[in-house]
């Protein structure tokens, strides 16, 4: 109701009602007691009057004397409150004694009557009937005098009152309420003056305190509202808020200086503008979904564009605001500027996928290439092929030119291959002098072809090194992918089979990968598995192969050689089976296993081991060449000191070669721990004779090849006499050398005759022993040895 | 809750002051016992004067009415009215007379003259109640 918004209206309502109440009822009281008092007094005045004209009439005979009756008895009507009178006698009025005359009190107005007894003589009595007028009259003035007296009373009640309370409380609040006014508009703080020390008094009091205070407030959180708006603007951090909707609310000096907008340009719209197109789809389907629900997302990346075009990488971090433990809709964002580390991480990247020299994009840089493709839609990618490059003779070129006419080569060779590619083809450099190209979109195989072809005829002309020229050629493997498939590691694995493959055919060719290479493969792994399972279930066995000594055919050592048996009762062959623990990288356990067991089966022999001298030959893989393999050599003579002087390693001529510093390091310590070496399969290959003379090198094997070109005596041709001539040399250079010579697969007689007519000392081959297990080996020893100063026990082991 | 508490009282209240109490005797009444009263003053009077055996002293006592006093007291059945006399010296007595009905009259059967004591301990004890 608004009379009730009035305090002083609330109080009138308050206390008129009360007021009326209390003056109503003390009125009431007030007019009672007057009334009674007056009945009381009416009562006794009339009735002391009644008495005394009662005892009058006592006197007089009024049967009599009528008049003197009457006269007495109008002396009761002098009273206002006697309305008529009568004589009684007998119980029957006296006409004629009665006031008023002749009348009494027929239709007088009385509202009582009472009998008073004349004398104490009940035959006489006075009827007197009483008027109320006196009363109602009295009640009346009451009555009219309580209004008038009220309404005067609650007049200057509310005069006073509102007077009153104007004084002691409206014009205070008012001035109260006009400096909360002035607090709520203008926030300045107002002390309101009061002397007084009742409520309101305390009231204002306590305002002027609390103004003290929130000033006091007010001071300190400006201040840190000072301190926060330095630290938001000042701070080098891209820092601003935004809204539910992505709307930004704020945004900070320092935001504004690093992406160039203006604050107007920015504040009150969409966040989403300042975005690159595809940020504005990340940002509204992925990002705001997610903040809303989380309340927190972190280092999100966005690509940012400033006001004047340019973009830049940026993180985006942001957590909701709260307060008092209520989420706000309201989000503080912070952007990390990551433009220059993603610069240098592109850079990095492009180190880490590019080869140094050719600048081409390196493994790295293929295996992205191929992952791309592999997540590419078959008919967005077509029909792919990836061909592996292989530079023949390129080893030749860097060993006789050296290695900065390698690498010139090499780049010459990127720059070739790059020049006969499709522009859309990524030409890759491996490693070493392997490349490899990714082809996409080819219209068929036979484009594959073309291209290969004409990489390899890129090199038909050879490569100018300064003042030499360099002649290398290629070997090209090429791997197609099916039209549902792409599984970059198997195409890489069909690539290079098939590269191998085009070496084999007599290299500057190209293969495609076939299904013969894949049976090939299949071969490999199903002989990789034989040799883990032969290892692991102890299924290898060694044979061992006498040499012997041709002056005296006396037998001077055995050969250890590797036999795995197979289902058929026969070996595996064993080239196959060491070419593929080579490829997989077995040959260290594998080798390993050869020399520890021929040194035991060897020392275990008495037949080998008893005779002075009697050697045991081991071969030894170019993969088990590492620098720990002299250590593993020292540590088996150690444990054995009896095969000092009686081992020999065998190494491949083409394995010394081609780490020939490694391997003359290697061999150098092997010898230290009385072990000698021998060069193995001497006259193929490299055939260097300079290599014979820096290798630490006890012994040379003539490989069989050689050894059976010398042929037969009666069909002396040309290429018998080179190759007598070669042997002849060769056995020469060992005599001056001082270094026996060994020729292997020695099968005939004639041979057998020629190597010794040419000087060679021992020999190896079926036509002496074929390789036996070692309780065999060591009969065919004790049988064909010559026996010590007994020239009558002496055998030929040809004859037998 | 607290408005109807309000309300109710202020209907009580209300009630509460505007009612009007009965008186338990009327104005004829009253006339009666103050004539019966003035009647026995009067038929007592020995020349004008009102006299009084004082047993206990062994004297009479004459005394002049003075002043009848409108409140009046009942006693049970009966009723006492109280009257100012002066003894012959001018000192006031308290006369108390004791009026019963007769009849449809009044008659005072007895008359305490300077004994109000009894009157007021059976005034205090609830016997002797002012007529309204």
């Amino acid at each position: 109701m608004p009379i009730l918004r009035s305090v002083f209206l609330k109080f009138l309502a308050i206390q008129v009602p009360i007021f009326l109440l209390l003056m109503a009822t003390g009125l009431h009281l007030l007019s009672e007691y007057r009334i009674r008092v007056s009945q009381e007094q009416m009562g006794a005045r009339i009735g002391m009057l009644a008495g005394r004209v009662a005892s009058m009439l006592a006197d007089v005979d009024a049967g009599a004397d009528a008049g003197a009756a009457n006269q007495l008895i109008s002396i009761l009507m002098s009273d206002r409150g006697v309305a008529c009178v009568e004589f009684i006698a007998d119980g029957r009025a006296v006409s004629g004694i009665s006031a008023p005359r002749m009348v009494g009190c027929k239709g007088a107005k009385a509202a009582q009557f009472t009998t008073i007894a004349i004398a104490g003589d009940a035959a006489q009595e006075l009827r007197i009937g009483l008027s109320t007028e006196e009363i109602e009259q009295i009640r009346k003035e009451a009555r009219d005098f309580g209004w008038v007296i009220a309404a005067a009373s609650l007049l200057l009640a509310a005069t006073a009152g509102g007077a009153g309370f104007r004084s002691v409380v409206s014009r205070r609040l008012d001035r109260l309420l006009a400096a909360i006014r002035q607090l709520g508009e203008t926030g300045r703080y107002t002390h309101v003056e009061t002397r007084s020390h009742d409520e309101i008094g305390t009231v204002i009091r306590a305002f002027n305190r609390m103004q003290d205070a929130l000033a006091t407030e007010r001071e300190r959180v400006e201040g840190t509202v000072q301190k926060l708006d330095r630290l938001y603007n000042k701070t080098p951090a891209l820092l601003f808020t935004m809204d539910d909707q992505g709307v930004v609310m704020g945004v900070s000096e320092y935001w504004l200086a690093a992406t160039g907008f203006r604050r107007n340009d920015i504040a009150g719209r969409s966040f989403e503008l300042c975005l690159s197109i595809s940020s504005r789809r990340h940002f509204k389907r992925d990002l705001m979904p997610n903040l809303i629900a989380g309340g927190l997302v972190r280092e999100v990346p966005l690509e940012v564009v400033r006001h004047d075009g340019s973009c830049a990488d940026m993180l985006f971090s942001v957590v909701q605001s709260e307060a008092n433990g209520v989420a706000l809709p309201e989000y503080v964002c912070v952007m990390s500027d990551v433009t220059q580390l993603r610069l240098a991480e592109k850079e990095l990247r492009d180190v880490a996928l590019t080869d140094y020299l050719t600048k081409l994009p390196n493994r790295f840089g293929m295996n992205e290439r191929m992952q791309q493709l592999a997540g590419m839609a078959r008919a967005a990618r077509g029909v792919c092929a990836v061909m592996l490059i292989d530079l023949d003779n390129f080893k030749w070129v860097n060993d006789t030119f050296g290695h900065e006419a390698g690498d010139q080569l090499l780049i010459a060779a990127s720059q070739r291959i790059s020049a006969v590619v499709r522009p859309a083809d990524m030409v890759i450099r491996l490693g070493g002098d392997e490349f490899a190209i990714i082809c996409a979109q080819l219209v068929d195989v036979g484009e594959a072809r073309t291209i290969a072809g004409r990489v390899v005829d890129a090199f038909a002309a050879g490569i100018p090194l300064g003042d030499n020229i360099g002649y290398v050629s290629a070997s090209v493997g090429i791997s197609m992918a099916s039209d549902d498939h792409f599984t970059p590691a198997c195409l890489i694995r069909q690539a290079d089979q098939a590269m191998y493959a085009a070496k084999l055919e007599g290299k500057n060719r190209f293969a495609v990968f076939s299904s013969s290479h894949q049976r090939d493969e299949d071969a490999k792994g199903f002989m990789l598995e034989k040799i883990k399972h032969g290892l692991d279930h102890d299924e290898f066995r060694l044979h061992f192969q006498p040499l012997i000594a041709l002056n005296g055919m006396r037998a001077a050592g055995v050969e250890a050689l590797l036999r795995l048996p197979s289902s058929n009762s026969s070996f595996e062959s064993i080239e196959h089976l060491i070419r593929v623990a080579e490829e997989a990288g077995m040959m260290e356990r594998l080798g390993g296993w050869v020399l520890k067991s021929a040194i035991d089966q060897f020392v275990a022999t008495p037949a080998f081991i008893d005779e002075p001298d009697f050697y045991l030959t081991v071969n030894v893989s170019t993969r088990q060449l590492s620098h720990d393999f002299a250590e593993r050599v020292a540590a088996l003579m150690a444990e054995t000191p009896r095969m000092k002087g009686r081992l020999v390693l065998e190494i491949t001529e083409t394995a010394a070669i081609k780490r020939f510093d490694l391997v003359c390091e290697l061999l150098v310590s092997i010898r230290a721990c009385g072990v000698r070496i021998a060069i193995d399969d001497f006259g193929v290959g490299y055939s260097s004779l300079s290599y014979i003379s820096r290798l630490p090198v006890d012994m040379i094997k003539l490989d069989r090849q050689l050894v059976q070109s010398l042929a037969p005596a009666s069909t002396v041709s040309t290429e018998m006499r080179k190759n007598r001539a070669l042997v002849r040399t060769v056995a020469t250079l060992a005599s001056e050398l001082q270094v026996p010579l060994v020729a292997e697969g020695v099968e005939t007689i004639e041979i057998s005759d020629m190597l010794a007519e040419i000087g060679v000392p021992f020999a190896q081959g079926y036509l002496f022993a074929r390789p036996m297990p070692v309780s065999e080996a060591a009969s065919w020893v004790a049988i064909f040895r010559r026996p010590q100063g007994a020239d009558a026990d002496v055998v030929d082991v040809r004859a037998a | 809750m607290r408005k109807l508490s309000q309300a109710s009282f202020l209907a009580v209240a209300l009630a509460c002051a505007f009612h009007v109490p009965a008186f338990a005797a009327t104005e004829a009444e009253r006339t009666a016992l103050h004539a019966a009263m003035l009647q026995h003053i009067d038929r007592q009077a020995v020349n004008g004067v009102y006299l009084h055996m004082n047993l206990a002293k062994g004297t009479v006592d004459q005394f002049a009415p003075a002043k009848a006093h409108p409140m009046m007291f009942e006693f049970g059945e009966h009723f006492v009215l109280c009257t100012d006399f002066k003894d012959k010296d001018g000192k006031a007595a308290l006369v108390d007379f004791y009026v019963a009905k007769r009849g449809r009259n009044y008659a005072v059967f007895q008359t305490e003259i300077n004994n109000r004591d009894p009157l007021m301990k059976l005034m205090e004890a609830g016997k002797v109640k002012s007529v309204d």
